[in-house]
């Protein structure tokens, strides 16, 4: 070994004892995962990455970073909570960044789909460098991680995961839970494999060399199994192996026999090592941590409305509109990639929003394996490396398959990097009933989307031009990611189409346009509110509302669900008093009850007003035409709702 | 049976002067045995049914929508069928204004208003009548044409152009010329800015049973404040169903005081003041549905978690619509809480038959406290009652406001960070907690997991 790797390894394994000190002291908040017995591995990968190589990492990730980055002072400063850490404090140890070329995240398995897309976007844009996972031998029970190596290797994205099998996970033994060997695994996908261990350092310096080389030469990923032993504990103080089986693995690890073989100048380099985190550590305890004005601000809304226009009712249909809308922006921008299951043609999706897209641009319409997880966190990594991907999950029910990605990535990276990196990801899902499609094929998931702080969820209608929509989505300066919901009802609807003698239709003139349908001169007596698909259904009652049942109405139609700008709501209830949330799903905890919660909390007091839910049942949706039609939202029970509940 | 029978409108205890006919249940001649349901009336507070007293064929003098005072026939038993129909005069006839009330015709604003001819450039608005709308046009013979500036016409609109209400001047008495003093009546240009809004029947009634203590024109108010103290936390401890109401520990507490002050559970009638022997308590609530009195039955019986499922229950039944007579009549005294809107000051009306009613308003965000007030009718109990009333009930709330914010905390050791207390503790092989202080000064409980992480 030479100096520089002993000292590198011995500088990771200093700063990591000094961490568990600075714990058991209680000046470091939260947790620590040490990498202490395996740090040669990190350093290992890191002589043989360049420039424009990405690694990311999980839980066990100060060797990782400290190797590539060498930023001692950003991960210290991290750790104990600083603003000038490597993210402002916000991420400490399983969070870390670095100037766009480290990534590591707390969730197992999840971030191996990110440095896919991170590398699929090197290759995109034709620019060299590699992708590089770290994961440890537990995280081989991920499913995530069999939907990334069938990915990578189908569509030959330079990848290297390396597995630093350290024989457990937690405390659970690698034999409990791991069937057949590691090896296989990847021989299953076509994956070429290495193996090495951290206790023959030229072999391992050798072969870390070799798996980069064939990652970097072939462009095709690879996996890298490390052999080697966690002498710490899992995180602090709860080891539970056997002693015998540590002192076992004590005896081999290089940096003690390094210490034996030379006392002196490993005693040296030590006192210096320490001399420099303990300056460090001086100068840190010095710096203000982040405070809470810096890290979130209330949204500055103006009080002032938006001057608005009429609708004009186009002859376009909705799928036609998007079609073409895609098309162009992929025309526009080199950097939209599409994904999404049988998207291509000449299928052209499942709904053929994407009809022959992929025979103009091939290389950025991409059909995808059935992997909804992978899929999102590949276009994560694409978000991340600066594309603007647009993911279709073929129907709104399988939204819940990239759950972890949107909620625990995508909608993490821009503020748990402390604002130094976007990941402006855009994924768009056919959502709802109607179609007697049945429970897995109809249903309205929005809730669960709608509870993801600093995801923008959008919702299309029939009222507001899909592409404006996707134009400010793509705007430039995003940051964070964007569900749209698309009612499986709208794509064939005309946009814009209102007859209702009288009545107007004009939306506000801003990104994400709120339409409002309302008798022409007098003021509204009940204000119903709906979004998506189902505002079609809420615009159809205005008429017999008015007609049979002698009641002005208005109806309001946001396009952007979340974050809520409550105000031409507030406006039109505080004058009609009234309030009726449309919804397709069911009512409970969806955004029909934070709608009236949030006009409670402006109005309850200056205006008593009253507030109706007419939503689905909650119950799975029948298949059956009529019954399904009873179960979600028909015209008849709006206006039966209204009439009942009428001011 | 041989002889026919009057069944007459009932004296509901809360407003006698006025009932609503809202549904007749049998056709005309039926056959009826005892308490066969024969018609439901409404007051403003609730909806009671009429039910035969006995058997016979069942003639109605009423119609629905009639408004009918207390005592009058609403309905007669015959002994057999095929009787002749004696009453010829129906019961709306009686409820006809009174003699001696002349209308006076104002003239109607629509006639009046000589709109400025409308520009040329304006395309002219074809209006569109709702079915309701049409029909009132043609009750009343009037023409579309007025309501030709509208977009959409309604029922409300068409009723809008009707004559206003008349108004009503009293008559000279027979030889006795007098000069009538006359208000100037509004400015012609202010009457065409109206939009005319026809009082509903519940309103009318409303107004009626308000009209008969007030009328006495000796209703007084006295109010005192409240410190909230912990009263919030102490309620939220204590509470199972309403954790962030006031209202039932004031009403728990009202309901045990009115013992000790039985002149404000009475009511005055002529001459004779009538002290209620039971104490039931009405809450006013308008929660969007119209004005109500929930009645709690021997609200001073009831233990305190009882007497706030028994108000949840009644909000509840309330909201659904679905509150039977029995659940909104009879109380005995009222409780009127606008404290949720945030106000500092009422001065509530007393109800028919009662003698009083306790006001609650909002806290004061920053003298924390509120404020409450009793409005009393003067000619049943006088100011010293009433204050001496509110006084103990003062005392009483901050008494319940007066402990620690949280005596749990004070009483049983827990992690500042987890809330495990000791024997979760033991039950974890714990060490037990560690006094902590940190940098701030502030002392705290820590368990092992929390301090070590796991
Ligand atoms: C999705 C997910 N599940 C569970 C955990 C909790 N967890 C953190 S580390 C760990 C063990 C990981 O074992 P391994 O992959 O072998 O990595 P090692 O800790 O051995 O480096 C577990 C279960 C997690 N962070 N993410
Ligand atoms: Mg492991």
């Amino acid at each position: 070994m030479d100096a520089a790797v002993v000292r590198q390894a011995l500088l990771i394994r200093r700063v990591e004892e000094t961490l568990l000190e600075l714990f058991s002291q209680g000046r470091l908040n939260g947790t620590v995962h040490t990498c202490i017995g395996q740090e040669l591995s990190a350093v290992a990968f890191a002589r043989a990455l360049v420039e424009q190589d990405v690694v990311v990492s999980g839980h066990r990730c100060h060797g990782h970073f400290l190797a590539l980055t060498g930023d001692l002072d950003g991960l210290l400063a991290e750790m104990l909570g600083k603003v000038t850490g490597v993210c402002g404090g916000i991420g400490s140890s399983q969070h870390l960044f670095h100037q766009g070329r480290f990534f590591s995240n707390g969730i197992q398995g999840g971030m191996v789909p990110v440095a896919a897309g991170l590398a699929l976007a090197r290759k995109l844009r034709g620019v060299p460098g590699i992708g590089v996972a770290f994961i440890g031998d537990g995280t081989l029970g991920q499913g995530i991680l069999y939907e990334t190596l069938n990915l990578v290797a189908r569509w030959r994205i330079p990848l290297l995961i390396v597995c630093e099998d350290n024989r457990y996970a937690q405390s659970t033994p690698r034999e409990a839970t791991l069937a057949g060997t590691i090896e296989a695994r990847p021989a299953a996908f076509g994956i070429e494999t290495f193996v090495s261990d951290t206790w023959d350092w030229p072999r391992l310096d050798a072969q870390a060399a070799r798996s980069v080389a064939h990652v970097r030469a072939t462009g095709t990923p690879a996996l890298h199994v490390v052999r080697t032993d966690r002498l710490a504990p899992h995180s602090k103080g709860d080891d539970t192996r056997d002693a015998a089986e540590l002192d076992a693995a004590r005896a081999r690890d290089l940096l003690t026999a390094h210490a034996r073989a030379h006392p002196e100048q490993h005693g040296q380099w030590r006192a210096a090592i320490d001399r420099e985190i303990r300056d460090l550590l001086g100068r840190i305890a010095q710096e203000p941590v982040l405070m809470l004005e810096e890290y979130h601000r209330k949204p500055r809304v103006s009080p002032r409305l938006p001057a608005r226009r009429p609708v004009l009712p186009s002859s376009e249909r909705l799928v036609t509109r998007l079609n073409r809308c895609f098309a162009e922006l992929l025309a526009e921008h080199p950097e939209v990639v599409l994904l999404g299951e049988d998207i291509v043609d000449p299928y052209g999706g499942a709904f053929k929003v994407t009809r022959g897209l992929a025979t103009a641009h091939p290389d950025r319409v991409l059909a995808t394996p059935i992997s909804e997880a992978a899929i999102t966190g590949l276009a994560n990594g694409l978000a991340l490396a600066g594309m603007r991907p647009i993911v279709e999950i073929m129907f709104g029910d399988f939204v819940t398959l990239a759950m972890d990605q949107l909620i625990n990535h995508a909608a993490k990276f821009h503020r748990m990097y402390n604002g130094q990196i976007g990941c402006p990801l855009i994924l768009r899902t056919p959502m709802g009933g109607y179609r007697g499609y049945g429970p897995t094929h109809s249903q309205t998931l929005d809730k669960f989307l709608l509870g993801i702080d600093t995801l923008r969820v959008v919702a299309l209608n029939a009222f507001t031009d899909p592409a404006g929509l996707y134009r400010a989505l793509l705007a430039p300066g995003q940051q964070d990611p964007a569900i749209v919901i698309e009612n499986k009802t709208l794509y064939g609807a005309r946009i814009g189409d209102f007859q209702e003698e009288n009545f107007i239709v004009e939306e506000t003139i801003e990104p994400f346009p709120l339409t409002h349908i309302r008798p022409l001169h007098s003021a509204p007596e009940v204000t119903l509110v709906a979004y998506g698909g189902i505002a079609s259904i809420a615009a159809g009652v205005l008429g017999p509302l008015f007609e049979q049942h002698d009641l002005k109405a208005e109806l309001l139609i946001p396009s952007l669900l979340c974050p809520l700008d409550p105000r031409a709501i507030l406006e039109a209830v505080e004058r009609s008093g009234s309030l009726f949330v449309v919804e397709e799903g069911s009512a409970f905890a969806a955004w029909g009850a934070e709608l009236i919660a949030t006009i409670q909390e402006r109005l309850g007091r200056r205006r008593p007003f009253s507030a109706h839910r007419i939503a689905a049942l909650p119950v799975p949706i029948p298949a059956p035409r009529d019954l399904e039609r009873q179960v979600l939202v028909e015209a008849r029970r709006i206006i039966r709702d209204v009439v009942a509940h009428r001011p | 049976m041989s002889t026919i029978q009057d069944i007459l409108a009932p004296r509901l205890d809360v407003s006698s002067d006025a009932l609503l006919v809202v549904a007749i249940h049998q056709p005309g001649g039926a056959a009826v045995g005892a308490g066969t349901p024969l018609l439901d009336l409404e007051t403003y507070k609730a909806q009671v049914v009429v039910e035969s007293p006995g058997e016979g064929f069942v003639e109605y003098l009423c119609q629905v929508g009639d408004q009918v005072p207390t005592g009058a026939v609403l309905a007669r038993l015959h002994p057999q069928a095929g009787f002749t129909v004696e009453a010829e005069r129906r019961l709306s006839a009686e409820v006809s204004p009174t003699p001696g009330v002349v209308q006076e015709r104002m003239p109607s604003p629509v006639a009046d208003a000589a709109s400025p001819p409308v520009p040329e450039t304006t395309p002219a608005l074809a209006p569109r009548f709702s079915k309701a709308a049409r029909q009132a046009l043609k009750r009343h013979h009037l023409d579309p044409a007025l309501f030709q500036d509208q977009d959409l016409v309604t029922l409300r609109d068409v009723q809008s152009r009707l004559p206003p209400p008349a108004v009503q001047t009293v008559a000279p008495t027979a030889g006795q010329r007098r000069v009538a003093l006359r208000f100037p009546p509004l400015p012609a240009e202010l009457q065409r800015r109206i939009d005319w809004q026809p009082l509903t029947q519940a309103k009318q009634l409303e107004i009626q049973a308000l009209d008969q203590v007030q009328r006495g024109g000796q209703v007084s108010l006295v109010t005192t404040w409240v410190r909230m103290g912990t009263l919030r936390a102490h309620i939220a401890r204590q509470s199972e169903w309403l954790p962030e109401s006031l209202l039932p520990l004031v009403v728990f507490e009202t309901a045990r005081l009115l013992r000790r002050h039985p002149c404000l559970n009475g009511f005055l009638e002529g001459e004779r003041i009538g002290l209620y022997r039971d104490i039931h308590i009405g809450i006013a609530v308008d929660m969007g549905q119209g004005l109500k009195v929930l009645t709690l039955p021997h609200a001073d019986t009831l233990g305190f978690r009882e007497l706030e499922q028994l108000l949840f229950q009644r909000i509840e039944g309330y909201l659904d619509r679905t509150l039977t007579p029995g659940e909104l009549l009879g109380s005995t005294f009222t409780v009127t809480d606008l404290s949720g809107f945030g106000v500092g000051h009422i001065q509530p009306l007393v109800n028919a038959h009662q003698s009083a009613i306790l006001g609650i308003a909002g806290e004061d965000p920053d003298l924390h406290r509120f404020q409450l007030s009793l409005a009393f009718d003067h000619r049943v109990t006088e100011g010293r009652e009433a204050a001496l009333f509110l006084q103990a009930l003062r005392e009483r709330l901050e008494g319940h406001g007066a402990g620690p914010e949280t005596p749990d905390a004070a009483t049983r050791p827990v992690c500042g960070v987890c809330l495990k207390t000791l024997p979760e503790d033991r039950a974890m092989q714990g060490h037990g907690l560690l006094q902590l202080v940190d940098s701030a000064g502030r002392e705290s409980l820590i368990c092992q997991v929390c301090l070590m992480g796991y």
